[in-house]
């Protein structure tokens, strides 16, 4: 379906919808050809303004919570269709408010990839054909190959149809891999645990407390009254030291096991480039390989942490009962 | 180099009580002795009261400046710094950083009827300066009190109010939302009391305090009582943190509460943008 | 004053040399961020993109020391118990290298809040006059710049204490102070052709596009005030974190808390942000910002109505407004949701336009 007609199709099914809703929330163009931004449409002239091209990174999920009690529209890619699952799955959503425009996927880039070829800071318009990136800057066009600055979630994505929807826009295309080999993993495991910690210890002392991380999460509910602002009880200082900002990755990251879909939100909201992501692919593989069970893709689906069974297959208690 | 502003002075309670089941009141003497004969303040200026450990908040000191035997603070239980104060006995240490913001415009009220109209903890900085005026009561006209709570319990300063009522130069009107079998005075919500009383505009200044509902109300019955927007005084709360106008948090517009207030007449009000 | 001049090759030498007398904070890449560090001997100062935080950090650190506590117990008297306060340390001698012109123009901006505007700040006052800055002048500007809307320039020399101009083989460096003469003494005076490149650079700096006229946009950000409809649409797509205020040369709002262990403790200044929603949020839980509208709205507010009414420029009406803000773009290109500042002030001065 060429890209005309599917942003046609997708600014006639949110006009269609809008009548039953108190907005739609989708992608506009940001400040430059390859920025996106999240935007609220109420009529016709906002709808005009919808786009979707692999310039749209954010996860708009990460909205819905704070906007329960609303009926709203929302347009997801298919990894954001998995937040909007996992907050089904923990009923933190209510799906009679919530009208879905799923848009299958495939791939949005990464602008860290782009920016070691090119100025992104001086590019001038952005096209998107076949397996192709185009870049117009001053000095001419830029040709790049997709795989090349495509976001690394999307190189392994298995889900790039939505999981929900009640409008699928565009044909349904071929996941990339079967598995999740979490190959990234295995790397950084090849380090020893001093390397390991050295390396935390750099990264994290670039961070800067902002809470792009936190805030930017869809299944990160608690947001302004999470426990790392908390005073009562306090867990942590307001020291900007390693410390503080370690521990609030660690809580984090084992708040999110068996929760985060791996949007990547996180550690592309991080101004400072911190690879957090890592720690929930640990934590997923983890919970893969001890539930076999992958957060976000099942509506009906108990998240293992919030349930438990007497018998677990893989968790060796020793046969000791009581 | 400049003196530390976020230096507070150590101070010890030298005396507290139970007001109403969540408010306290607590007597503060500056451990300097120099510095406690040296302090100055008007009336309506408020203190930053630190407890070491836990943090620091902004009261109002409820005591007049013509009485300075110690500094006085009516304080509610609601968060952090407050329950971990209303803990403290007398002999504790505590830290002070004041005066701080501004105050009431006594000398612009003298020669004039003067309206507090209180609710609740509201009557701690009308306290302030109706002592003050009562201790300069030949500069004041007729002097008014109308005050209220929820129930008889909820009032602050309960002996007080028996004291001023038994005066011979001011009037006190009480009233309660709920009152118990023992209650002799008016009910009803205080902004309704002083429709009630049709208290005239002329050569008077209000001024009030009390939850932001109840000011509202009030605000509300005194404009249709006649009173300008210039004859009406409040005071705002803010969460507040250096007090002195440098964190940047307590600001309306582009007025600092802790610095060009807490007190503010209506038409100052009126001019900021509206954000309450 | 004449110019020196800085080769390339002599960049690390000549840092390592400030860093004997002085706490050097030099920026150096870290993956896709470019970070200050304090200098260690093989650094690679990276002076090729403007970092990815301002210098701010220097003059105004996010965790600061105000006083010290401690409880003793009385040993007379077991029950009462005293506390004994200390002054912070004071901070050292600091030269910041590889800032750029906006974040030097945010100097003047953080001193109208700790110096001018009322009670004196004694720590930002020490740290102020112990900072020196040696900026890096932008050969072209990027697409998130807007400086020369906010009064200055790719080149602009307001709040360094040297300015250094990339030229052949290496930078040419021109002292705006007389501390930022004693920096650069040692170095040698540059060349006929540096010199020549120079004034080339000077006379003909990046010129991105014209700049808006903003003198309207006080009066502006008050007509809209009211409009929560315009502030809710403008705020609907941010995250409320702080990246934008923590990134900013000129935000200053902080936090105070105490933090104990055992009977000692501290309390602390920390970078706060008007973006969070416990903000303003009261005891009693009345929160006069409840929404992510009221936040941007005051933000806005503050930067372009607020700062410029507090401190008019001199020049009466027709003046360029003094904006807390020098238009380096840092919280539109690391805001995770692109939220566009130029886009919000435009949008007020057009609404403005029709009646």
């Amino acid at each position: 379906m060429a890209e005309n007609d599917r942003m046609a199709e997708l600014r006639a099914a949110v006009l269609q919808e809008l009548p039953r809703l108190d907005f739609v929330l989708g992608y506009a163009r940001g400040f430059d050809p390859l920025h996106a931004t999240p935007i609220t449409v109420r009529n016709e002239k906002d709808a005009g303004r919808l786009i979707f091209d692999p310039t749209c990174v954010q996860n708009l999920a990460t909205s819905l919570y704070a906007l329960r009690g609303k009926r709203i529209g929302l347009v997801v890619k298919g990894c954001d269709s998995r937040s909007v699952v996992e907050l089904m799955q923990e009923k933190l959503v209510d799906r009679e408010n919530l009208v879905i425009f799923g848009l299958p996927c495939d791939g949005v880039l990464d602008l860290a990839k782009v920016r070691t070829v090119v100025d992104i800071a001086r590019v001038r318009g952005a096209e998107f054909t076949g397996g192709e990136v185009r870049l117009l800057l001053p000095e001419g066009e830029k040709v790049l190959p997709r795989r090349d600055v495509l976001a690394d979630k999307c190189l392994r994505c298995r889900y790039p149809n939505p999981l929900v929807a009640d409008h699928m826009i565009g044909e349904k295309i071929e996941p990339q891999g079967a598995e999740d080999t979490y190959a990234d993993l295995d790397g950084f495991e090849k380090l020893g645990m001093q390397e390991r910690f050295d390396f935390w210890k750099r990264q994290m002392s670039r961070c800067i407390r902002c809470y792009a991380c936190r805030n930017a999460c869809p299944l990160c509910v608690c947001k302004h009254v999470c426990l790392a602002d908390s005073r009562d009880p306090h867990w942590l200082t307001s020291e900007a030291t390693l410390q503080e900002k370690w521990l609030f990755q660690v809580m984090h990251a084992l708040h999110l096991a068996g929760r985060c879909t791996e949007c990547g939100e996180c550690q592309r909201s991080c101004p400072m480039g911190i690879p957090i992501l890592l720690l929930k692919r640990k934590m997923n593989r983890e919970l893969k390989e001890v539930f076999n069970y992958e957060a976000g893709v099942d509506p009906e689906a108990v998240p293992p942490l919030h349930t438990f069974q007497m018998e677990e297959d893989k968790i060796k208690d020793r046969g000791q009962l009581w | 180099m400049s003196l530390n502003p976020y230096m507070p002075s150590l101070a010890t309670i030298i005396e507290t009580f139970d007001e109403t089941p969540d408010i306290k009141t607590f007597r503060v003497v500056l451990n300097d002795e120099a510095a406690m004969r040296a302090f100055r303040f008007e009336p309506g200026q408020v203190a930053q009261l630190s407890v070491f450990g836990t943090g620091e908040s902004t009261f109002v000191i409820c005591s007049p400046p013509t009485r300075m035997d110690y500094l006085q603070f009516s304080v509610m239980r609601v968060g952090e710094l407050t329950h971990r104060l209303h803990t403290l006995r007398e002999g504790d240490p505590i830290g002070l950083r004041g005066p701080l913001g501004n105050h009431f415009d006594h000398q612009g009220m003298k020669g004039k009827d003067i309206i507090f109209v209180g609710g609740g903890l509201g009557l701690a900085p009308l306290r302030t300066l109706l002592l003050y005026m009562l201790d300069n009561r030949a500069d004041y006209g007729a002097i008014t009190l109308i005050y209220g709570g929820r129930t008889p319990e909820h009032l602050c300063f309960k002996g007080e109010l028996a004291e001023w009522a038994a005066r011979g130069d001011m009037r006190v009107e009480l009233t309660v939302d709920n009152p118990d079998k023992l209650w002799s005075h008016r009910t009803g919500v205080v902004p309704a009391v002083l429709t009630d009383l049709g208290v005239s505009p002329q050569n008077a200044v209000a001024v009030t305090c009390g939850p932001p509902i109840m000011i509202r109300f009030t605000i509300q019955a005194l404009a249709k009582l006649g009173f300008t927007d210039e004859q009406i005084v409040t005071t705002l709360e803010r969460r507040m943190k250096c007090g002195v106008g440098l964190c940047g948090r307590c600001n309306i517009g582009g007025k600092f509460v802790c610095v060009d207030g807490p007190v503010f007449t209506q038409a100052q009000l009126k001019e900021l943008p509206q954000e309450f | 004053m004449v110019a020196r001049f800085l080769a390339t090759e002599n960049l690390s030498a000549q840092a390592a040399a400030w860093a004997r007398d002085y706490r050097l904070l030099a920026p150096v890449r870290e993956g896709q961020a470019v970070v200050y560090r304090p200098w260690a001997n093989n650094m690679h100062p990276f002076l090729g993109r403007p970092p990815t935080a301002s210098p701010k950090e220097a003059l105004l650190p996010q965790t600061e020391n105000l006083l010290s506590f401690t409880y003793r117990k009385d040993h007379e008297d077991l029950t009462r118990t005293e506390v004994f306060l200390a002054e912070p340390v004071p901070s050292e001698p600091t030269v910041v290298l590889g800032l750029r012109p906006c974040d030097a123009r945010g100097r003047k901006l953080l001193d109208r809040v700790f110096l001018e505007r009322g009670v004196v700040d004694p720590l930002y006052e020490k740290r102020r006059k112990n900072t020196l800055f040696i900026t890096v002048a932008c050969e072209r500007m990027e697409n998130t710049c807007f400086c020369h809307w906010t009064g200055g320039g790719p080149t602009s020399e307001e709040g360094s204490d040297v300015l250094l101009f990339a030229v052949a083989g290496g930078y040419a460096a021109k002292a705006l102070t007389g501390a930022g003469e004693k920096l650069i003494a040692a170095l040698p005076e540059a060349g006929p052709a540096a010199q020549e490149e120079l004034a080339a650079k000077l006379a003909t700096p990046a010129e991105p596009g014209p700049a808006p006229d903003l003198r309207q946009a006080p009066q502006r950000f008050l007509e809209a005030f009211d409009d929560m409809d315009f502030w809710m649409d403008e705020s609907a797509r941010c995250l409320s974190c702080g990246v934008c205020t923590y990134l900013c040369p000129t935000c200053s709002c902080f936090n105070i808390t105490d933090e104990n262990s055992g009977m000692k403790g501290k309390r602390l200044r920390t970078w706060d942000t008007c973006m969070s929603a416990q903000y303003t949020l009261e005891g009693s839980g009345h929160n006069p910002r409840v929404s992510r509208a009221h936040r941007l709205r005051n933000r806005v507010g503050h930067k372009f109505c607020y700062h410029p009414r507090e401190f008019p420029a001199p020049g009466g009406e027709g003046a360029q407004p003094e904006f807390s803000c020098t238009g380096c773009g840092r919280c539109i290109k690391s805001c995770p949701v692109s939220v566009d500042i130029r886009r919000i002030v435009l949008d007020l001065l057009e609404k403005g336009e029709r009646p």
